[in-house]
This record gives C-alpha cells, sequence and structure tokens, in this order.
C-alpha cells in the first residue's frame, strides 16, 4: 500500500508540473521530413536533414558543409559513419539524441534517432534511387567532399 | 490495518477530485471509425507519408481524416481525406511524456502490417516485461514488475535468483525484451544475505527478505471441489496445480473465484507462520490484456495507454480493480470467518516464483485454518510449504557496477540510466538485450543467497490485427464482465495458448 502511495504522490507531482519539450512545440511531429541535424566530423560540419539511421552511420540529406562561418550551400545524400562523426546536434532534441567521440550510438540512441528520422521503416533500394534521382546522384556521397 | 487509512485515501481522492473525470476517448459503435486525437504520421510502402497533426480516424480498411501526404522526395505534396490500410507500413503517433522533472517526447509505434524485416515481431503473442536469465542467457531466473502496463504502475519486484558470484565476486544477468512492448528500466540492484547453511532466502511478499528452514508440506491441502491436492504440492517439481476446466467453466460474474484450504498444526508457542510458495500466474492476465483491454480497442487504445492510463483518476480506478481481483488472497479463519491477512501480487507468466508470506497466528490456535483465494485458474501453484522459523534477514545493497550492450562494448548511459530510482529509465524494444553486472564481495565461504531489485514499466504495442478487427463500443472499464469475458476466451484457448506464448518469443540472438 506504501506503493500506491508513492504512486499516487509522484503521479500528482507529474500532472501539476509541465515543462520543456511536448508534442505541440517538436516541429517534427508535423514534418513529413527527417529532423534536422548537425553532425561534426574532424574535418567539417554537415547541415541538413536525417533520413534513415543505418547499421553503421547516418544517411543525411545535407543542405550544407563547412563551419558557421563560411558554409557551402550542397545537397548530398551522405552516408556519415559513426566512426567519423565528432558530434551531432539535433534539432529540438538534447542529450539523450546524442553521437559522439566516433562511438556508435547505443541500442536506445539509435531507436531515437530512428523514430525521428525521414524513414523509420527503412527504404527500400528502388526509393532509394528515387531520392539519389532527385539529387541528381548515382551514388550514396561520403564525408569526402 | 495499515491498509485502511491508505484505502480511504484512495477512495477520498477517487470520490471527491476524479470521480466526474472519464477516459478521454469517444463511444464508438462497433467497427465504425475510431479516432485517434495524438498527432500521427503514416508511412507508406512508396515512401510517401501522410502527416495527421490532428490526429485520424482509423476504420477497419483505411485511415481518414485532413491530412497531407508528401512524396518519397519531399518535394511535392497533395492533401488527402482516405488512404486504404493496406497501404501503410507504420504509423507513429506522438504523447509528452511528464516524468517528474523532465519532459520528454516518446512515439508509440501501430505496426500495420507488411513491414520489411519484422516477420518475427508480426507473428509474437508473447508479452509480459523484462525477462532476466543467468549463466549466459540458459537459467531463466525472473520477470520483472509484470504489472506495470502504464507509468503510473511503475512498480518494484525482488526476485530470488540461483545464480552465484563467480570468484571475483561478479554477477552477471542478461536482461532481454522478448515481447511486442517498450520497456522502461528505472533501477537495477542486487539484495545479499547471507545466511545459515540450513535457511533458505526468498522474498516476502512486500518486496523485503525472508529467511526460513524447517520447511514441510503443509499436510492438508484441498481445493474447492474438496479434493485433495497436497502430494501434488510438496515438491518444487513442476507438477503444478491448476483449477480444473469444469470449474473455470462455471465461473460467472457471481462468482468467478477459486480457492484452496489448508490445515496447518500450530507448534505451539508460534505466534506466526511463514507461507512458502513456488508458483506463476496463468495466461488469464494476458488474455485480459491482449483480448480485452487492448485488442477490441484498436486503434483507440493507443489513446488509452498513451492518454487515458496518464490520468490519476484512470489510473487509480484499474489499479484498484487489478488490486481486488488480481493478486492471491490469504485469509486466516478466526471467530467465526475468514479474514484477510495478505495479498501476493502477481508475479508474471513466465518464471517459476518463489514468495513467501508471514500470518498471524490467532491466539490460542492449535490447528491453523488458512484460505488461498484466486480469480478462476489465475495460479500454477508447484510448491507451498511451511515454516514456523522465519526471520528477516539482514540484506546489503549491491549496486548494478556495469552494463554490456548487445556488442559487448560497455554502455555508460544505460548503467547511469539504470544506477538509481530517479527520473532516468533505459528504454528497450523488442529483441533488445543487455547484460547487467553487479561487484559483490568474493565469496568467502559463507552461504549466501541474491535477490534481484527491480523498478519499472512497460508499455504494450498495439498489434496490427487489433487495429484491423477493433469492435469495441467503447474504451476498456475495468469490470467483473470483463474478466468473465477473459475467462471464457482463456478457457476456450488455454490449452493451445501456453505452448504458442512461449514459442513466439522475440528473438535476442
Amino acid at each position: 500500500m506504501k506503493r500506491v502511495l508513492i504512486v499516487l504522490l509522484v503521479a500528482t507531482c507529474a500532472a501539476a508540473c509541465s515543462y520543456g519539450l511536448t508534442t505541440e512545440k517538436l516541429r517534427h511531429t508535423s514534418s513529413p521530413r527527417g529532423v534536422t541535424a548537425r553532425i561534426t566530423t574532424s574535418s567539417t560540419e554537415f547541415r541538413g536533414e536525417l533520413v534513415q539511421v543505418q547499421d553503421a552511420g547516418l544517411l543525411i540529406l545535407t543542405s550544407s558543409r563547412g563551419s558557421d562561418r563560411a558554409p557551402e550551400h550542397e545537397r548530398l545524400l551522405r552516408v556519415v559513419p559513426f566512426g567519423a562523426i565528432r558530434s551531432t546536434a539535433f534539432e529540438q532534441l538534447g542529450y539523450a539524441y546524442h553521437i559522439s567521440d566516433g562511438r556508435p550510438p547505443n541500442a536506445q540512441t539509435r531507436e531515437r534517432l530512428r523514430l525521428v528520422s525521414r524513414f523509420p521503416y527503412g527504404l527500400a533500394p528502388e526509393l532509394l534511387k528515387q531520392l539519389l534521382d532527385s539529387c541528381g546522384q548515382a551514388a550514396v556521397a561520403g564525408v569526402q567532399p | 490495518m495499515k491498509k485502511i487509512p491508505v484505502l480511504a485515501l484512495c477512495v477520498s481522492l477517487v470520490s471527491c477530485v476524479f470521480v466526474s473525470r472519464r477516459v478521454d476517448i469517444e463511444p464508438v459503435s462497433a467497427r465504425s471509425p475510431v479516432a485517434v486525437s495524438s498527432p500521427v504520421k503514416a508511412h507508406l510502402k512508396d515512401g510517401s507519408v501522410i502527416v495527421y497533426p490532428d490526429g485520424v480516424t482509423v476504420t477497419a480498411d483505411s485511415l481518414s481524416g485532413p491530412g497531407t501526404r508528401h512524396d518519397v522526395t519531399r518535394v511535392h505534396s497533395t492533401a488527402v481525406d482516405t488512404i486504404a490500410l493496406s497501404e501503410v507500413i507504420g504509423m507513429e503517433s506522438y504523447r509528452t511524456k511528464v516524468n517528474r522533472g523532465e519532459t520528454f517526447l516518446v512515439s508509440t509505434l501501430a505496426t500495420v502490417g507488411g513491414l520489411v524485416g519484422s516477420a518475427a515481431l508480426a507473428v509474437a503473442v508473447f508479452g509480459s516485461c523484462p525477462t532476466v536469465y543467468s549463466e549466459d542467457g540458459i537459467v531463466e531466473e525472473a520477470e520483472l514488475f509484470s504489472s506495470s502496463v502504464a507509468p503510473l504502475f511503475e512498480g518494484r519486484d525482488t526476485d530470488r535468483l540461483q545464480t552465484r558470484a563467480d570468484a571475483s565476486g561478479l554477477v552477471s544477468l542478461e536482461v532481454r525484451n522478448e515481447a511486442m512492448e517498450t520497456h522502461y528500466l528505472n533501477h537495477l540492484q542486487l539484495l545479499e544475505v547471507t545466511h545459515a547453511e540450513d535457511e533458505r532466502v526468498i522474498p516476502d511478499a512486500r518486496g523485503g527478505a525472508m529467511a526460513v528452514s524447517g520447511l514441510h508440506p503443509a499436510l492438508v491441502a484441498t481445493n474447492r471441489q474438496g479434493a485433495d491436492i497436497g502430494p501434488l504440492l510438496q515438491a518444487a517439481d513442476g507438477r503444478y496445480y491448476l483449477t480444473n476446466r469444469e470449474a473455470l467453466e462455471a465461473a460467472s460474474t457471481a462468482d468467478m473465484e477459486d480457492w484452496i484450504d489448508l490445515s496447518i498444526p500450530v507448534q505451539k508457542p508460534a505466534t506466526s507462520v511463514a507461507l512458502v510458495f513456488r508458483m506463476r500466474n496463468s495466461l488469464l492476465n494476458t488474455i485480459l490484456l491482449y483480448d480485452v483491454m487492448l485488442g477490441p480497442s484498436g486503434a483507440a487504445a493507443l489513446d488509452w495507454l498513451g492518454t487515458g492510463l496518464g490520468k490519476i483518476s484512470t489510473a487509480v480506478e484499474l489499479g484498484r480493480w487489478h488490486q481486488r481481483r488480481a493478486g492471491l488472497h490469504i485469509s486466516v479463519w478466526q471467530d467465526g470467518a475468514y479474514h484477510e491477512v495478505e495479498r501476493i501480487p502477481d508475479s508474471g507468466p513466465i518464471s517459476w516464483h518463489e514468495v513467501a508470506s508471514k500470518i498471524p497466528v490467532p491466539p490460542g490456535e492449535t490447528n491453523l485454518r488458512v484460505r488461498l483465494s484466486y480469480l478462476t485458474d489465475h495460479w500454477r501453484i508447484d510448491r507451498l510449504a511451511v515454516s514456523f522459523a522465519a526471520r528477516t534477514p539482514v540484506t546489503q545493497t549491491i549496486p548494478l557496477t556495469g552494463v554490456e550492450g548487445r556488442d559487448g562494448a560497455a554502455d555508460e548511459k544505460a548503467l547511469e540510466n539504470m544506477r538509481a530510482a530517479d527520473e532516468k529509465y533505459l528504454q528497450t524494444n523488442p529483441g533488445d538485450r543487455f547484460v547487467a553486472r553487479f561487484r559483490a564481495a568474493p565469496p568467502r565461504g559463507a552461504t549466501r543467497t541474491f535477490l534481484l531489485s527491480s523498478q519499472g514499466y512497460y508499455t504494450e504495442w498495439i498489434r496490427g490485427s487489433w487495429l484491423q478487427k477493433a469492435i469495441a463500443t467503447e474504451p476498456f472499464v475495468p469490470s467483473d464482465d470483463a474478466v468473465l469475458t477473459a475467462m471464457r476466451k482463456w478457457g476456450e484457448t488455454r490449452d493451445s495458448f501456453e505452448q504458442r506464448f512461449l514459442q513466439a518469443r522475440v528473438p535476442v540472438r
């Protein structure tokens, strides 16, 4: 019965105190795209949309590459291997979504990122080809310019 | 007696504050549209996505409502009103989860069918909380917080472990998500008890530890029909007592209980006696959850799980109903009637669970009469023993010291999430597993037993078949009618369902 009291107390507190990110505030809930990502590698920084979480890295559709001061516009599908990622930031999402220091995300972070990607249920080869065609690419690019 | 003020508080809370509140789901007629009020995205087979910012209506074969369909490139978009369910590979809905000081976003998946690479999930009917193994996944040890089906039901479980520490004192356990559920693990720790060689340490009904010795069978044990079931309960041998089929079929809302009567000669000058059980639940609870509480509601179950059970009124209503109906109730005969003295909570249908309960012996009583009552066919009882030498032992807490992911690498974040009972959780999905390590002292020759103390909750995934076959006319309301419906369904399938249930675990290796 002590548990009931604790549950009621916690529930009351939970109902009373609500701040931080909510469904209404998160733009991803009403956007057809994946969440906006900023991915820093040892040589550059990519900005763009998180398209898919793959086994070995993140598939992104870039909007720019380079530093904040001198970004170069580009629109390319790139795979950034986890081993190349120095740090990440995902729009409106916090530490629980971070990848850093070349380490692959743990299962929990991977699952969270999958759910905010454009294709949480995977990307079939024919659909990837359509995307590549729309970007004027024959194949997915890596992290090199 | 301590329960009375708490019960009074519950009643007070419900009657004074929340009585006019109901589950926030619109009533629906049979097989008619069900509205999901949360924002929803529907991913289609052709790579396009439909965004429903204000939710969507789900029928048996389509999604309808104002949405915007974006093609695979997300360049072109069109307005849509209706889309065939067969075109949908998966849906996401969003809700804000308030978690004490932290608010964050969670996503509930509704897998509609045909999801590439998820064949194993599609056939899974297994469902019941995190499972724990030792000896490199060979020995089944426990299942955790099986009744905690929503955040407000977050609970703590204590389970006796068979495993021992290795030569360096390390205790390793593999924790798996083998169900179509999302698990939220808040806290894992070990309780270490050093005890005499002839003692057995067992969790008590309130999550503590009890050391018992001099265990002997309850000599006289009869079921409700008067049959002697004592021999069946004497040994932990996998030969268990279960309600017979006739009794299950005879259950009604006016009478849905089964019971076992015990007669225990009292060893003077004992003032209490410990009953020690080895038992597990039947799959009646699972049928209740799948086929009565969630399945018939279809898409409405998304709202019920996501919003309804987040309300104190709904949670208290369900909790009080569950408290009254579930578990195993122990009553002692005194002054011409049985009086309930203890309730052992449900422990889940997968692993045999040992639990002890110390009950009072009325003054002057020489032959204690005890009744164990429970919902018909709710328990499988393998062993029931009695001890007049029970004590509360000293326990030493051993914190979680390491977590390894499925790739064998240390997972510091998971360790941080489960090291304390706080606002941080490790979330796992079907097929996930990890190894939890605890650093105890190296074995010193003394006899010791480890108990696993865990805290968390889990949420069910909504099956595609539930969306397509929803028949409920209104959201689930706790009632005895609901239990009886579950009993009827359970009675039709119990011989085959258990076999299918155990075979359909989501593979983790």
